[in-house]
C-alpha cells in the first residue's frame, strides 16, 4: 500500500486529509514541523509527499531541498499565499506539484494518484542481475 | 534566664511599606540570632502566612501556644499575653502590632499588649506596616483607596529604641508576587491586584521611608497636594531676579533659586536693557547668566526700557511676583547722589512685594573690573532738563554780577564769550531749551548791562550789533546742534536695543521654542497685560469665530478687535497684545517680531504637515501588511472548511458517523474563526480610519462577558467565568466591549495550552472596575508586550497567531477612554486587565 507523509500544521487540514487518505487505502504519517518531516521522510520512506509552506521554524522550501538532497518522491506543495514567486521558488527546489489552498479533496487525491503514478515506472524497471 | 524587673523592656519596630516585604521574616531571623547569642527569646505570636521562607525562619524557635477565643460562632486565636507575661522571656517576638484582638481579649489592640509585656521588662521584637500609622491614615487611604481599620499610634511606634525599615522596591515584591512568593495565585483577585500596583507600592514606600526619616510634615504637604488639595498660589513664592550681566550676578540667582525652591516656587530673570545706552557689560556675561538662570528652572525675559528701576517693578506685577532679589549697589556714593540708587528706587514702589537686596560676593577681579558707567546725556531725560534750567537761571544773574563788576578790565566780545560758554554748558547738561534760554537770556543781558548806551537794550555801534547777532545765531546753532547729537545717541541706543530684544527673539525662534512661550515672551518685551493669539475658525454662512490658539499673561481679550494691538499673522492668525496703546517707537519693532512669529508659525505648519506625511506612510505600509495577512489568514480557515466539505461531498467513500461528525465540527469551527477574523479586520479597518462611533451607556459586566464567550464558539466551553451578578455596572459601549473581551479572550485561548485553564474575573477597584483575563500559559516577557499591540507583527505565516486581537482591544478601549494594561499572572501565564469606570463615577480632573 502506498505511504504518504503530510507535513502540515493546521489541525483542520491534517484532520481531513488524514481521513481521505485512508479512506482511500493509503498510509499515512504525520509531521507538524520541517524537521519533523524530513526525519519521518528518513525513517518511513513514503511514496508520496504533502507538504505545506507555511511551516513554524523551517522554511517549506528547506524541507523541499532537504528532501531533493537523497530522493526522488513525488512532492506536492500545498500553500495559502498566493504569491507567483513562492510558487516558482519552490517548484524550482525540487517540488512536482502547487495546490493553493483552499482545495478541493477530490482534486488533491487526483493530483495524488497523478503524482505516485509518475514516479512509479522508475521503481517497476525490471531489475537486471549481473553475475 | 528571666528578665531583670523593674526595668521596662526595650521595643524594637521592623517597619514596612507594604505586605510581604519581609518584616515578620526579619522578626524571626533576629530572634534567632539573638537565641544564637545566649538570650532567651520565645514567639509571642508570628504568622508565616503560608510563605515557606517565614516558616522556615519559624524553625525551632519556642512558641508560646496561642489562645484559642469563640467570637460570634467562629474559632480565633489571639496572642496569650498571661502565658508570656508567666513566662517571662528576655524577648518576646510579636507579629503585627496592629492588630486589633477579638472582643474578650484582656486588651483591645495588641500594641496595648506589647505595652504590658514592656512594663514587665520583657523586651519585645516586633512588625508594623507603615499603613497603620494613625497620623498617615488619611494619606494612605487617598494612596490606595483602602481605609485601614487597624491602626497603631505614632508615638507607640516612635518609643521603639529602634525602628528598622524592611526596604524592598516595588519591583523585587511585585516579583515576589508574580512567582506566588506573597499570596497564592488563586486569592489574587481585582481588589489585592490592583493594591499591587507599582504606583501604590511606590508611593507607599517612599511613605515608609519619609517616616522614618521624621520628614513627613513637609513631604506630606506634596503628598496632599498631589492627591488632589491644590496650594493657593499665594503659598509659592514667585522670585523675580534683575539680570544685569555685572559679575555677581550668579551668586543672586542661585540666591534666589534658593528662596524659590524653599516653597517649590518659580524663578524668573530679568534683563532691561536701557534705551538710553547705557551700558552696564558684554552681552556675553548676560547670556550666561541666562543660562545658569534656565538651568535652576527659572524663565528668563528680555525688557526694553528707559528706567531699570520702573520696568522692574512692572515686569514683577506683570509677572505677579512675590519677591524682587537685586545685587547691592555697585555705583559710586556720588553717582548713586545724581542719578539715585536703583535699588531705592525699587523699594519706594515694590509695594506688596518683598525685596531682597543681596551683598555680591566680590572677587578681585570684579574689584578691578567694576564697570565703568559711561556718562550719556540725555537731552530728553526730565531731570537733567531741570538741571539745565537752574544752571540757567542761577547762572546768568551770578555771571552778569561777577562780570559787571569786573566792567572795567572785561570787554564785550569775552563776555559774550562767557555767556555763550554758559550757554554750552547747559546745552550739555539740559538740552536745547534751557539752552536757547540761556543765549537769548546772555544777549539781552549783554545788551543791556555791557554795550553803549549801558541799561538800555537799545544799540549804539553797529559793530557791536554785528557781534552780538552773531553770537545768537552761533549760539543758538551750537545749542540746537548739540541737542540734536544727543537725540542722535538716543536714538541709536534704542535701535541697538531693539536689535537686541529681536535677536533674543530670533533665538528662541531657532531653538523651537512653543508657541506659548514666543506669545509670553512678546508680552514681556512690550510689558503688557495680555498677549495672545487668535485663529479664526472658518464657519459657513459667517465671518468665521475667532479661537485662542495660545495665550500669555492675564485673561484674553473676547476676540481681537477688543485689544489694544493688533497684528496680522498670517491669512487666519492675529496676534493682539492688551494692556495699553503702543508707543509709536515701538510700532517697528512689534511690525519685526510679528514677521518672525508669521515665519515661525509657517514652519510650524509645514513640520505639521511633513509629520502628516509619514503618518500616511506608515499607514500604507500598514495596508501593505494587513494584506499579506489577510491573504493567508482568510484562505487558512476556509481551506479547512473546503477540506472538509468536499472530503464529505466526494463519491465513492462512505464515511463513519464519527468522522462525519468530526469533519462536521471542524467545518463549524473554521467558520467561527473566519468569521472571527473578518469582524476583526473589519474592526481594524474601523479604527484605522477613525470611524468607529461609541454609544457610551451603563453595560453590566456579566452580560457582556457571557454574550463575548458565546460568540466564541465550542473553544470558549472551558473557560471559567467569575463576575459577580450584582456589580456596579460600567460605562462602555456595550458592542465594543463586547469585541474586546471575546478578542482578549480568544488570545488567552491561542496562547494557553489546552489544559489549562482560562478565567475571566471582575472585581471592584477604587478606579473602576477591572476585568481580568488570565491564562496560565507561557506568558508574555514584559518588554515584548507593547509590541503585542501592534497590528499583524508577526512576520511568518504560521500558527494561528495573535494578529489583530489585542490591537482592535486597545482601539476600543482608547475610543470608549478606558485602558488595557498586560500583567504577569502569578505562577506563570499572562493576564490582561481592563480598566473600567463605573457609571456612577465622576471622572477625576487631572488625572493622567
Amino acid at each position: 500500500m502506498a505511504r504518504v507523509l503530510v507535513v502540515d500544521d493546521e489541525e483542520a487540514i491534517v484532520r481531513a486529509l488524514s481521513a481521505n487518505l485512508k479512506a482511500r487505502g493509503y498510509e499515512v504519517d504525520l509531521a507538524a514541523t520541517g524537521e519533523q518531516g524530513l526525519d519521518m521522510a528518513a525513517r518511513r520512506h513514503p511514496d508520496a509527499v504533502i507538504l505545506d509552506l507555511g511551516l513554524p521554524g523551517m522554511d517549506g522550501q528547506e524541507v523541499v531541498r532537504g528532501l531533493r538532497g537523497w530522493t526522488r518522491v513525488p512532492i506536492i506543495i500545498l500553500s495559502a499565499r498566493a504569491d507567483e514567486g513562492e510558487k516558482v521558488a519552490a517548484l524550482d527546489a525540487g517540488a512536482d506539484d502547487y495546490v493553493a489552498k483552499p482545495f478541493g479533496m477530490v482534486e488533491l487525491m487526483a493530483r495524488l494518484r497523478a503524482a505516485v503514478r509518475r514516479a512509479a515506472p522508475a521503481e517497476e524497471q525490471p531489475r537486471v542481475e549481473t553475475e | 534566664m528571666a528578665a531583670p524587673a523593674g526595668r521596662r523592656g526595650s521595643l524594637r519596630i521592623y517597619l514596612g511599606a507594604a505586605p510581604g516585604v519581609g518584616k515578620t521574616f526579619a522578626m524571626l531571623n533576629e530572634g534567632r540570632r539573638r537565641r544564637e547569642r545566649g538570650s532567651d527569646v520565645v514567639v509571642a505570636y508570628a504568622v508565616s502566612h503560608g510563605r515557606a521562607k517565614t516558616a522556615e525562619q519559624l524553625g525551632d524557635l519556642e512558641v508560646v501556644p496561642r489562645r484559642r477565643l469563640v467570637h460570634q460562632g467562629a474559632d480565633f486565636e489571639e496572642m496569650d499575653l498571661t502565658a508570656v507575661l508567666a513566662r517571662r522571656p528576655e524577648i518576646a517576638l510579636v507579629d503585627e502590632l496592629a492588630h486589633t484582638n477579638v472582643p474578650g481579649s484582656r486588651h483591645e489592640k495588641r500594641w496595648e499588649d506589647v505595652e504590658a509585656l514592656l512594663a514587665e521588662g520583657i523586651d519585645v521584637v516586633s512588625t508594623v506596616n507603615i499603613q497603620h500609622l494613625e497620623s498617615l491614615n488619611d494619606v494612605v487611604d487617598r494612596i490606595t483607596g483602602v481605609r485601614q481599620r487597624e491602626t497603631v499610634p505614632d508615638h507607640v511606634v516612635r518609643s521603639a529604641e529602634q525602628v528598622e525599615l524592611v526596604d524592598m522596591t516595588p519591583e523585587a515584591l511585585r516579583r515576589r508576587m508574580a512567582h506566588g512568593n506573597i499570596y497564592a495565585p488563586e486569592k489574587i483577585d481585582a481588589a489585592l491586584g490592583n493594591y499591587f500596583r507599582a504606583g501604590n507600592l511606590g508611593a507607599l514606600r517612599e511613605l515608609a521611608l519619609l517616616w522614618v526619616a521624621d520628614r513627613v510634615d513637609d513631604a506630606l504637604e506634596e503628598y496632599r497636594e498631589r492627591h488632589g488639595i491644590t496650594d493657593t498660589w499665594e503659598l509659592r513664592e514667585r522670585v523675580l531676579v534683575a539680570v544685569t550681566g555685572a559679575p555677581g550676578t550668579e551668586h543672586l540667582i542661585r540666591r534666589a533659586s534658593r528662596i524659590a525652591q524653599r516653597t517649590r516656587g518659580e524663578m524668573i530673570g530679568v534683563h532691561v536693557t536701557a534705551d538710553s545706552g547705557l551700558t552696564s557689560a558684554a552681552g556675553d556675561l548676560v547670556q550666561a547668566q541666562r543660562r545658569l538662570l534656565e538651568e535652576l528652572g527659572g524663565e528668563f525675559r528680555e525688557v526694553v526700557a528707559s528706567d531699570v528701576s520702573v520696568a522692574l517693578i512692572d515686569v514683577a506685577r506683570a509677572e505677579n511676583a512675590t519677591q524682587i532679589v537685586l545685587g547691592a549697589s555697585r555705583r559710586s556714593r556720588l553717582q548713586r547722589l545724581t542719578q539715585g540708587s536703583i535699588i531705592s528706587r525699587v523699594i519706594a514702589r515694590a509695594g506688596p512685594i518683598d525685596v531682597h537686596v543681596i551683598s555680591a560676593e566680590s572677587t578681585e577681579e570684579e574689584r578691578q573690573a567694576l564697570p565703568l558707567r559711561r556718562r550719556v546725556l540725555t537731552p530728553v531725560s526730565p531731570a537733567r532738563q531741570a538741571w539745565g534750567w537752574g544752571l540757567a537761571v542761577a547762572g546768568l544773574p551770578l555771571m552778569t554780577l561777577a562780570l559787571a563788576n569786573l566792567r572795567q578790565d572785561v570787554h564785550l566780545p569775552t563776555v559774550l564769550l562767557l555767556y555763550l560758554g554758559l550757554g554750552m554748558t547747559v546745552a550739555l547738561v539740559g538740552g536745547a531749551f534751557p539752552a536757547l534760554a540761556t543765549v537769548v537770556g546772555g544777549f539781552l543781558l549783554a545788551d543791556y548791562y555791557f554795550t553803549e548806551p549801558l541799561y538800555d537794550l537799545k544799540i549804539g555801534n553797529t559793530e557791536v550789533v554785528v557781534s552780538l547777532v552773531v553770537y545768537l545765531l552761533a549760539a543758538g546753532l551750537v545749542a540746537v546742534l548739540v541737542d540734536r547729537l544727543g537725540r542722535t545717541r538716543l536714538q541709536a541706543g534704542r535701535s541697538r536695543a531693539e536689535a537686541e530684544a529681536m535677536a533674543a527673539l530670533a533665538g528662541s525662534l531657532a531653538e523651537a521654542e512653543a508657541l506659548p512661550g514666543l506669545v509670553a515672551h512678546l508680552r514681556a518685551t512690550f510689558g503688557m497685560r495680555n498677549a495672545a493669539l487668535f485663529r479664526r475658525e472658518h464657519v459657513p454662512g459667517t465671518d468665521g469665530r475667532w479661537l485662542v490658539e495660545a495665550t500669555a499673561g492675564g485673561p484674553p481679550p473676547v476676540e481681537p478687535r477688543a485689544a489694544d494691538v493688533t497684528r496680522d499673522i498670517g491669512p487666519d492668525l492675529v496676534l493682539t497684545l492688551s494692556g495699553r496703546p503702543l508707543q509709536a517707537a515701538d510700532e517697528g519693532v512689534l511690525s519685526a517680531l510679528a514677521g518672525q512669529l508669521a515665519t515661525a508659525v509657517e514652519a510650524r505648519r509645514l513640520q505639521a504637515q511633513a509629520g502628516r506625511a509619514s503618518e500616511l506612510a506608515a499607514a500604507n505600509d500598514l495596508r501593505g501588511a494587513l494584506l499579506q495577512a489577510v491573504s493567508h489568514d482568510l484562505r487558512t480557515p476556509l481551506a479547512g472548511i473546503k477540506a472538509s466539505i468536499s472530503s464529505l461531498r466526494q463519491r465513492g467513500i462512505t464515511w463513519t458517523p464519527e468522522q462525519v461528525a468530526e469533519f462536521q465540527r471542524i467545518i463549524e469551527e473554521e467558520t467561527d474563526r473566519l468569521d472571527n477574523l473578518v469582524e476583526n479586520l473589519l474592526d481594524m479597518s474601523r479604527l484605522q480610519s477613525g470611524a468607529v462611533r461609541t454609544q457610551l451607556g451603563p453595560v453590566t459586566i456579566d452580560g457582556v462577558v457571557l454574550t463575548a464567550l458565546a460568540g466564541l464558539g465550542p473553544r470558549a466551553e472551558r473557560v471559567t467565568v467569575d463576575v459577580a451578578e450584582d456589580l456596579p455596572p460600567v460605562v462602555a459601549d456595550r458592542a465594543l466591549l463586547e469585541r474586546v473581551i471575546a478578542n482578549l479572550v480568544d488570545n488567552a485561548l491561542k496562547l494557553a495550552p489546552p489544559d489549562t485553564p482560562v478565567r475571566v474575573e471582575a472585581g471592584e477597584v477604587p478606579e473602576g472596575i477591572d476585568v481580568r483575563v488570565v491564562d496560565r500559559g507561557p506568558g508574555v516577557d514584559p518588554h515584548d508586550r507593547d509590541q503585542l499591540f501592534e497590528p499583524f507583527q508577526r512576520t511568518t505565516d504560521h500558527g494561528t497567531g495573535v494578529g489583530l486581537g489585542l490591537a482592535i482591544a486597545r482601539g476600543f478601549l482608547d475610543a470608549m477612554g478606558a485602558e488595557i494594561v498586560l500583567e504577569d499572572t502569578p505562577g506563570g501565564g499572562l493576564t490582561a486587565v481592563v480598566r473600567l469606570r463605573r457609571s456612577d463615577q465622576r471622572v477625576p480632573v487631572g488625572r493622567r
